[in-house]
């Protein structure tokens, strides 16, 4: 019954969602100039966050994976905690890092805040722990004896990482990038915060909706409904690996 | 062509029953010899493998094969894994699944034969499956294989490397009735001049097979000779029970 009641009350909003939808101005809606900047926008900052996370996160996660050292614990927690720190403090904390008067900014005179870059930042810094967890536990998971045997057959570190670990990881690399995308898609908090709300640089699909709620209500319905549909399409995609196919 | 092993190694190992565990044994081994190593669960027979194949560093002693030193642990001289002249078959095949049979096969000779082409390396990948009656599995995934069959693989992919020293972790301990015969003569035919091999095992007549027998006890190497002499007095009662 409580289970009953409680898909119910989840399921509304998006029933609403859908009936709300002004289907026939769809195409027209999503075509509309703000719109494909900012679709844009989107997919240029969450694609280079979800490479950026890659490229650092996978490395850290076989360091926290197969490496004891001094503060390991310290940087497990640094590269977790955008977790579940509200984004808004993520994005106050990258100002005092990187802004215009932060730390990095007024010693180099520099500053990420208020543009793209900034935004990819924003982005990896929360979408990056969806891929170290899911590849550190893949890693965890994984039988070390297999290194060993490539090393007794002659490979070396390197040979051993780049042929035997990378690969045995992939599946959790690729599920780990898709999570990591679909949040770096959907990042609002942190963004607006630290990278500003500037159309053509760093307003991304969530921060169009917020401005397009003010004005054009039924514009931001078919920016929510798209949202949807990709989150649908995520959710799809990595079903097997969650929910394995009987 | 001689392995001397003067070596006390395992002092962070935990040993079977949860206690401390330390390996400490002293042998040499000639060219051309097979070694069966026996002993009860927990003698250290695996932890021998593990120093032997340079997985894990000795805490004293020395370890050196034909002017070279492997391991040196008052020197700090260790040689890796990768380094060494050995070649392992382990004791439940551990196949790359992400690889197929050949290319498991094959692994080694890219590493350790770099100067061989990729069809040549293929083609005595594919002669050491034949050797092990799977040519047919070449192109096979790992997970398509029996346990024996899996290895059997493990055996044609360490023969391939004609290693000077070939460490066997009980490689018959899934192979059915029928092929051990053939892996056990392959063995014998298949090696190059001068390999030495260390065979773990606990079938009494692949021990007898041996041209000496390591007994290892506790850590401590209790007893050895030619399986024949030990066979006939044998020296301590789990040893008389082997072989009985």
């Amino acid at each position: 019954m409580v289970a009953a009641a409680g898909v119910t009350v989840l399921f509304i909003p998006l029933l609403a969602l859908l009936l709300d939808a002004p289907w026939a101005r769809l195409a027209d809606l999503l075509l509309t100039p703000e719109t494909v900047t900012a679709i844009r926008v989107s997919l240029v900052v969450s694609l280079s966050a979800t490479v950026a996370s890659v490229v650092i996160g996978v490395p850290t996660a076989f360091v926290l994976a197969r490496h004891e050292f001094p503060g390991k614990s310290l940087v497990r927690t640094v590269v977790t905690v955008p977790l579940v720190l509200p984004p808004v403090v993520t994005g106050v904390a990258l100002l005092s890092g990187f802004g215009r008067r932060g730390l990095l900014g007024s010693a180099f005179g520099v500053g990420l805040s208020n543009t793209t870059v900034g935004a990819v930042l924003a982005a990896t810094l929360v979408a990056m722990p969806f891929l170290i967890l899911s590849v550190e536990g893949a890693l965890r998971s994984a039988d070390p004896r297999l290194e060993q045997q490539a090393a007794s057959l002659g490979a070396g570190p390197l040979a051993r990482w780049w042929q035997i670990s990378l690969p045995l990881a992939r599946p959790a690399i690729v599920a780990g990038a898709v999570l990591a995308w679909a949040r770096a898609m959907g990042e609002f908090g942190a963004t607006i915060t630290f990278a500003g709300n500037i159309e053509g640089v760093s307003r991304t699909l969530p921060l169009d909706v917020s401005i397009a709620l003010l004005g054009d209500p039924d514009r931001a319905l078919a920016l929510s409904l798209l949202m949807l549909t990709i989150a649908l399409g995520v959710l799809v995609a990595l079903r097997d690996r969650w929910v394995p196919r009987r | 062509m001689t392995l001397s092993v003067t070596a006390t190694a395992g002092k962070a190992v935990e040993g079977i029953d949860g206690r401390g565990f330390t390996l400490e044994v002293a042998f040499e081994v000639g060219a051309d010899a097979t070694v069966a190593v026996v002993g009860p669960n927990g003698a250290g027979k695996s932890t021998l493998i593990n120093v032997l194949a340079g997985f894990l560093p000795i805490d004293e002693g020395s370890i050196r094969f034909d002017g070279q030193t492997l391991d040196d642990a008052p020197g700090g001289a260790f040689i890796p894994a990768e380094g060494r002249p050995v070649a392992l078959v382990p004791q439940d095949g551990l196949l790359f699944p992400h690889l197929s049979v050949l290319a498991n096969v094959a692994y080694g000779l890219r590493h350790r034969h770099r100067h061989l082409k990729r069809q040549e390396r293929n083609e005595r990948a594919r002669a050491a499956l034949d050797d092990v009656a799977l040519g047919a599995f070449a192109d096979r995934r790992p997970h398509e294989l029996s346990g024996g069959q899996a290895q059997r693989v493990a055996v044609a992919r360490a023969l391939a490397l004609d290693a000077p020293i070939l460490l066997l972790d009980e490689p018959l301990s899934s192979i059915d009735v029928d092929n051990r015969q053939l892996i056990r003569k392959l063995l014998q035919e298949r090696r190059p001049p001068g390999q030495i091999q260390l065979l773990v095992t606990h079938g009494p007549d692949h021990a007898l097979e041996a041209d000496e027998l390591l007994v290892l006890d506790q850590g401590r190497l209790v007893a050895r000779g030619r399986p024949a002499d030990l066979a006939a007095r044998p020296p301590t009662p789990w040893l008389a029970q082997l072989l009985a």
